[in-house]
């Protein structure tokens, strides 16, 4: 089908500018971004010790066995965060509580994506009637306060890592189908939406296949900010008690063990906020690496 | 205009009732039964049942929310078996708690934030700048729970300057309020630092500048103005949000609130009371955000403009 003209042009371009597919394009302005860079790193460690916290440490003799005789050693070189009221080495807790915290982040958000991404795409590309019925039912859930709202969910669903995670996901439902309308609104006029319908795709064909794909970025960077805030989220429910229970360790149950001692062993409840705050700079960066890398339009 | 606000308040009302209903829903599947609550564990299972009839616990679903807005309209949101009250006055009674943090902790986030952020944007780019954009980004970050906590250790705990919980006297809200505030206080520096950057290259500066007016009087007088616009839509934000209580803040301080009130609520399986609580903070967190959106429209006469067309 191509014209040879037209390729030994591209050719000639080729050699001037190397040519990037669309990802490839953003990952190169991605990788001048330091900060995005370093968050991204760090949120890979994070994602390599959830998956093989178990070949890691074994859970039964390194995170839950008690050893009175080892109770509140202060951080040292064998213990770089110290031991717990049990005797528990502390930097194991925080290591292999990664694998609580970290998937509660990723899968509260993706649950806020699978049901807000189809709810705004549809109410953004149909608009009138479906448009108005969908959102203002997205209003109701938004005006429930956030965590309040994950709070009451829990009542229903239990507390728990799956409770915890749908909570989490349902409250940031709003925040996913507001952006995925506002971003089909801006495309569903376009040229090619009109060449797809054209052609005789079906409407959610158009929606799935073409529509969606073109808004993807702001979407993309909001998954990114969004989990940082569901760690902080579901850390603070654990905190709470409401959330993922001991002896199982995780980041916001670790601080919430810590405040008992707090007078004596302040170091207890200093180690577990300090990676809570690390893993949500780390996605904001990386978040806001995103941002500028795929709009580069909005960087200021 | 005034036709907007009362679509506004139309349009409120409508979510309020879908708020209303969900909450209802949601409550009514949760775990906890009235009249175990009331009779205790010693109850026999007929007393239990004689009980729930007498409720209108069997009553279908729409039935038994009928007749709780209607209640809800004349100010009875039923009993609290948990706190022994009335559920619209034990509200009451916490609220205030929440108010005064509420107001503490914007002063302060108000405060630090916005000359922070005026200052930086006067000096982009330089390590002043970059210094207070990396201190708003680990304002963010910081989970409250956790800066509360190290403010204890500080403040309380080494200083001995104040308590490290409770609510007694004035001072005691001042470790709270700077624990809620840290994070606002870092999303207003940043809004405050883009909003001034934006407006500082604006032509009209420029035309200020080329009049003779002074460096010190454009900043003050011409710029921060029109910053100020979307500093006041983070902050309504901010604030609505703080009506709902702080529910970690409040529970590292045992800080008598609506967030440790509804906590206590949920762990004894007071339906009834965590019902009246949800419903309240939505009314009044979308009631503040209706009220700040109002207030802003006539702040600004370009918004003004936009809805009385």
């Amino acid at each position: 089908m191509e014209n040879t003209n037209v390729k030994t042009n591209t050719v000639s371009a080729q050699k001037k500018y190397k040519k990037r597919t669309p990802m490839g394009e953003v990952w190169h302005r991605l990788r001048k971004n330091k900060g995005a860079m370093v968050g991204g790193a760090f949120v890979l460690l994070l994602v390599f010790l959830a998956l093989f916290r178990d070949v890691i440490y074994d859970y039964d003799t390194q995170i839950v066995m008690q050893d009175l005789s080892k109770r509140f050693i202060h951080p040292c070189l064998e213990h770089p965060f110290g031991t717990d009221n049990l005797g528990r080495d502390l930097f194991a807790r925080v290591v292999y509580g990664t694998g609580s915290s970290l998937p509660v982040g990723v899968v509260a958000v993706m649950v806020a994506l699978v049901l807000g991404l189809p709810l705004g795409a549809i109410a953004g590309f149909f608009g009138g009637k479906i448009d108005d019925v969908i959102m203002r039912i997205m209003d109701i859930f938004a005006a429930v306060p956030g965590i309040l709202m994950a709070i009451a969910m829990v009542a229903v669903l239990g507390t728990g890592t799956i409770g915890l995670m749908i909570s989490i996901g349902v409250t940031a439902v709003p925040a996913f189908a507001r952006i995925t309308r506002a971003s089909v609104l801006s495309v569903r006029n376009q040229e090619f939406v009109e060449a797809a319908r054209a052609i005789g795709c079906t409407n959610l064909d158009i929606i799935f296949k073409h529509v969606i794909p073109n808004c993807l970025s702001p979407i993309v960077v909001q998954v990114s900010l969004r989990i940082g805030n569901s760690i902080i989220t579901a850390s603070s429910m654990s905190y709470l008690g409401l959330g993922v229970t001991p002896p199982m360790p995780e980041w916001g149950n670790l601080l919430s063990a810590g405040r008992t001692y707090i007078k004596d062993y302040s170091y207890l409840t200093m180690f577990p906020g300090l990676v809570i705050m690390l893993t949500v700079i780390a996605f904001n960066l990386l978040g806001d690496g995103l941002r500028d890398a795929m709009d580069p339009k909005l960087k200021k | 205009m005034h036709r907007y606000i009362l679509k506004r308040i139309a349009m409120l009302l409508l979510v309020m009732l879908g708020v209303s209903l969900l909450i209802f829903f949601i409550m009514d599947l949760a775990p906890g039964d009235q009249a175990l609550m009331i009779l205790g564990e010693a109850a026999t299972e007929e007393e239990l049942n004689a009980l729930r009839e007498e409720l209108g616990l069997f009553d279908p679903f729409f039935v038994r929310y009928g007749r709780y807005m209607w209640g809800f309209l004349q100010g009875d949101l039923g009993y609290s078996h948990k706190y022994l009250s009335d559920v619209l006055p034990l509200y009451l009674e916490r609220l205030g708690a929440t108010v005064v943090l509420a107001l503490a902790s914007a002063l302060f986030a108000h405060i630090l934030s916005i000359p922070m952020g005026i200052y930086a944007a006067l000096h982009q780019g330089k390590v002043s700048d970059n210094i207070v954009s990396a201190l708003a980004i680990v304002g963010l970050a910081a989970p409250n729970f956790w800066v509360g906590l190290l403010l204890i250790i500080l403040f309380s705990l080494k200083l001995g300057m104040f308590h490290s919980g409770g609510f007694v006297t004035l001072s005691d809200v001042v470790l709270p309020a700077i624990t809620v505030g840290t994070a606002n206080m870092a999303l207003l520096t940043r809004t405050t630092r883009s909003g001034m950057i934006d407006v500082l290259r604006s032509d009209y500066l420029m035309l200020a500048r080329a009049k003779g007016v002074s460096e010190k009087m454009v900043v003050r007088k011409h710029a921060l103005k029109n910053a100020l616009i979307p500093i006041i839509t983070v902050s309504g934000i901010q604030f609505s949000a703080m009506m709902g209580g702080a529910v970690t803040t409040e529970a590292v301080f045992s800080f008598p609130g609506i967030g440790t009130l509804l906590v206590g609520a949920i762990k004894s399986k007071d339906t009834v009371c965590v019902t009246g609580c949800l419903i309240l903070t939505s009314l009044l967190v979308s009631v503040t955000l209706l009220a700040v959106d109002i207030l802003y429209a006539y702040v600004d006469p370009r918004i003004k403009a936009q809805y009385s067309k």
